[in-house]
């Protein structure tokens, strides 16, 4: 390998740990964490959680889980359930669900045993395009709660974490530009330091604001925005 | 109560003259054993940690003679936080440095620990020179601070913790199924709630509520046999079959009928594990055995051929040895194309009773013996409101007004028709839509009667100048668009510029309640709409 050739990055799996510890408070979580701490107020013993990529429910879902003592399942491999339910279940990422009569049946079966169930989507049970009346009449029924977009200091401490997940030394500095300039989601910040690591492997050189330019032209000209704003 | 292994339960009532036998299937998998406890979370307040050290009395460092106990220790380290706290802000000390724990002081250096090597390597670099700094601050002895990896804090604090934030002082339990309720219900699946006085009789539910009265009073009496409940999701089939099985189930004197309830769904399901365990003879048995069998949402059984089949079988034996039989579909069951023939004509062959779509006024009277059951007042202009607005289904109406009751409970706030629309607004405005600048630029035009080309305009003037920055603070809060993009709109300004109109109309809120109100009626029209 000649000097010259850019340094090959392998992408690195990050596995997040989901800590009750690591969880941000925000004023734009707050609705989702009263409800999440009072399972016994919950209508019907059922909640939706839904926002944006990113702003933390699949976190909140594993800190409930675990609070709770419960299951965590993902609706892409959801698959009917036969009795008895393993206890309080949550059910992430529902925008994936693959089989709507498992998850007829599973919100049926928890109702007889009244154990609670917690859902998380991206978008409002009102919008999902389910064929299922059944379903989406008891979805639609359902206590749902929205986790916002983060907020400026919210964002900044995120931007600071997935830099530090990914052991990239970044200047306050130039974390203060990044911010001023990327679209302000999570999943664009989440997007954004994924290739600015990419681009620092490849040419191996620090994260600057000409590399920065050069990585995430899209995202600082807002052309990406709309594709990250459907993520 | 007993619970044989094929799960049925039978249970014996005394009477005047004699032990009554009476029976009931169990098609709930011993549900009641797997109940689980309402847990709650030990609430632990948010601001506990960040309490101030308490103005207290420390004595003077006492220089290099007698190390300092570990009581005072503590209480340095109490302060060393509180300040790290104060520098860094609440969030980046929550993010990083709250896990921190303090170790030993060995010599002239402090040990502070972190739970896992990543956040030690990271409060090194980012925190190591302030918290010396502190330290020696604090505690002339100390002249280093060992950042090290160790016992992380209390797991189960920082759960309560991050869960629990300020709920109304004691709120008040959501309507819910009370929790002592009848084994014999809770184990066929019946819900407490749906008796028939729960179920509130209107014009296009009445033939259907008189039908299944009937059939609660008489069961199989001729011509009411079967009895098959039809109409769209969440109008009250299930709410009249369970009505029927309590009144069956709740009638004084002896108990003479067993009821079997099950979906169509569950009744696959146990066919399937009989046919798995070799009982599919005792299956029948024990489906023939019973008085009144209802099934609920038989169109799940349609492409299930030896389901049906064996549906079929089950409901002609029931029939003809003159058992009642209440079946619901979300179709009439001529237009169930997918079940067999034989079978439709059967199912149509007693009463055919459908539930239609709800009017307004039937909403209404739904929504009023709603709040009435939950104790709870509501204003007449909120449930009109709903009335309007929530025309799908009698399910989706009472999860709106359970919402709004539970929202009320939870946060203590009353119910007035700005919360109703802010609580329910997912399901309110039906497609998600995205605010657009273009949109905002154009409100805010409007608004204060200004031309659309002023927003990108150059001039300067207040009478412009102003509704611009009020629209380049509501692009910033209502969309998602970086600064850059935000101020290319607004005639290709600078993001500082779009930073500094933010600010302007921020601090203009605070001071003028007015202007602020013009502002925030902006903000809820263009989400409104």
């Amino acid at each position: 390998m000649s000097p010259f050739d850019p340094q090959l990055a392998l992408p690195l799996r990050l596995t997040p740990e989901y800590a009750a510890a690591d969880f941000i408070p925000a004023a734009s979580n707050a609705a989702a964490r009263s409800w999440l701490a009072r399972v016994s107020a919950w209508p019907e013993g059922r909640l939706v959680l839904w926002g944006a990529s990113g702003v933390g429910k699949t976190h909140l879902l594993h800190i409930w889980t675990k609070a709770e003592h419960g299951v965590m399942l993902s609706a892409r491999n959801l698959v009917p359930i036969s009795p008895p339910l393993p206890g309080r279940i949550a059910i992430d990422a529902l925008d994936d669900l693959q089989d709507e009569r498992a998850l007829l049946h599973l919100l049926n079966l928890a109702a007889e045993s009244r154990s609670a169930v917690l859902l998380a989507a991206r978008t409002p049970p009102a919008s999902w395009p389910l064929s299922l009346p059944d379903l989406k009449s008891r979805l639609c029924a359902t206590l749902a709660v929205v986790v916002k977009p983060p907020e400026d200091h919210l964002l900044a401490v995120l931007l600071q974490r997935l830099l530090a997940e990914r052991q990239l030394l970044v200047s306050s500095a130039m974390q203060s530009w990044l911010l001023r300039r990327l679209p302000r989601t999570a999943a664009a910040l989440r997007e954004a330091v994924k290739r600015l690591d990419e681009a620092a492997l490849a040419s191996g050189s620090p994260v600057s604001r000409t590399l920065a330019q050069h990585a995430l032209a899209d995202l600082l000209n807002g052309g990406a925005a709309e594709e990250m704003d459907n993520c | 109560m007993r619970i044989s292994p094929f799960g049925v339960s039978t249970f014996r009532v005394k009477n005047n003259t004699d032990w009554v036998q009476s029976s009931l299937l169990v098609w709930g998998y011993a549900v009641a054993d797997n109940r689980v406890k309402d847990q709650e979370l030990v609430a632990v307040s948010e601001k506990a940690e960040f309490l101030p050290a308490k103005p207290c009395e420390v004595a003077e460092p006492r220089g290099w003679e007698a190390p300092p106990d570990e009581a005072e220790l503590s209480q340095q380290w109490i302060r060393v936080q509180h300040r790290l706290q104060q520098e860094v802000g609440e969030v980046e000390y929550r993010a990083w440095l709250r896990q921190m724990s303090l170790g030993g002081l060995d010599g002239d250096e402090i040990t502070v620990r972190l739970p896992t090597r990543f956040l030690r390597d990271w409060v090194r670099s980012q925190y190591g020179g302030r918290l010396t700094a502190l330290w020696q601050a604090e505690n002339p002895r100390i002249r280093r601070v060992d950042i090290r990896v160790g016992a992380a804090a209390s797991e189960e604090l920082a759960l309560g913790e991050t869960l629990a934030v300020s709920a109304a002082p004691s709120p008040v339990e959501a309507p819910r199924a009370p929790e002592r309720i009848d084994a014999r219900a809770e184990a066929a699946g019946l819900d407490p709630r749906f008796d028939f006085e729960s179920f509130v009789v209107g014009k296009p539910n009445e033939f259907a509520y008189v039908c299944a009265r009937r059939v609660a009073e008489r069961p199989a009496a001729p011509g009411f046999n079967p009895l098959f409940l039809y109409g769209g999701v969440g109008l009250g089939k299930t709410h009249l079959m369970h009505a029927i099985a309590w009144e069956l189930i709740r009638r004084p004197g002896p108990p003479v009928f067993s009821v079997a309830y099950m979906s169509a769904e569950k009744f696959m399901y146990r066919f399937i594990a009989a046919i798995r365990s070799q009982s599919t003879i005792e299956f029948k048995e024990q489906l023939r055995s019973v008085d009144v069998l209802m099934v609920d949402d038989l169109q799940f059984l349609i492409g299930k051929d030896n389901t049906q089949e064996e549906f079929f079988h089950t409901f002609n034996a029931l029939v003809d040895a003159g058992k009642q039989i209440v079946v619901s579909a979300d179709k009439s069951p001529s237009d169930l194309s997918g079940l067999e023939d034989r079978l439709r004509t059967r199912l149509g062959c007693g009463m055919v009773a459908d539930l239609h779509a709800t009017t307004y006024e039937l909403r209404f009277s739904i929504l009023q013996a709603k709040a009435a059951r939950a104790g709870v007042s509501i204003p007449p202009k909120v449930m009109e409101f709903l009335a309007h607005k929530i025309t799908s289904n009698v399910r989706e109406l009472e999860g709106a007004l359970n919402r709004l009751i539970a929202h009320a409970n939870l946060f203590g706030r009353p119910i007035t028709l700005e919360t109703t629309q802010e609580v329910l607004h997912d399901i309110l405005r039906a497609h998600d839509r995205r605010i657009t600048i273009e949109e905002i630029q154009r409100k805010v035009a409007e608004h204060w009667n200004i031309r659309l080309t002023d927003m990108s305009s150059a001039r300067r003037a207040r009478a412009v100048a102003r509704p611009r920055q009020v629209a380049m603070y509501l692009a910033k809060q209502l969309t998602s668009r970086s600064l850059p993009e935000i101020g290319r709109k607004f005639g290709n300004r600078d993001h500082t510029t779009v930073m500094h109109a933010v600010a302007r109309v921020s601090e203009l809120m605070e001071r003028d309640a007015a202007f602020a109100e013009d502002v925030e009626l902006l903000r809820r029209m263009l989400e409104a709409s």
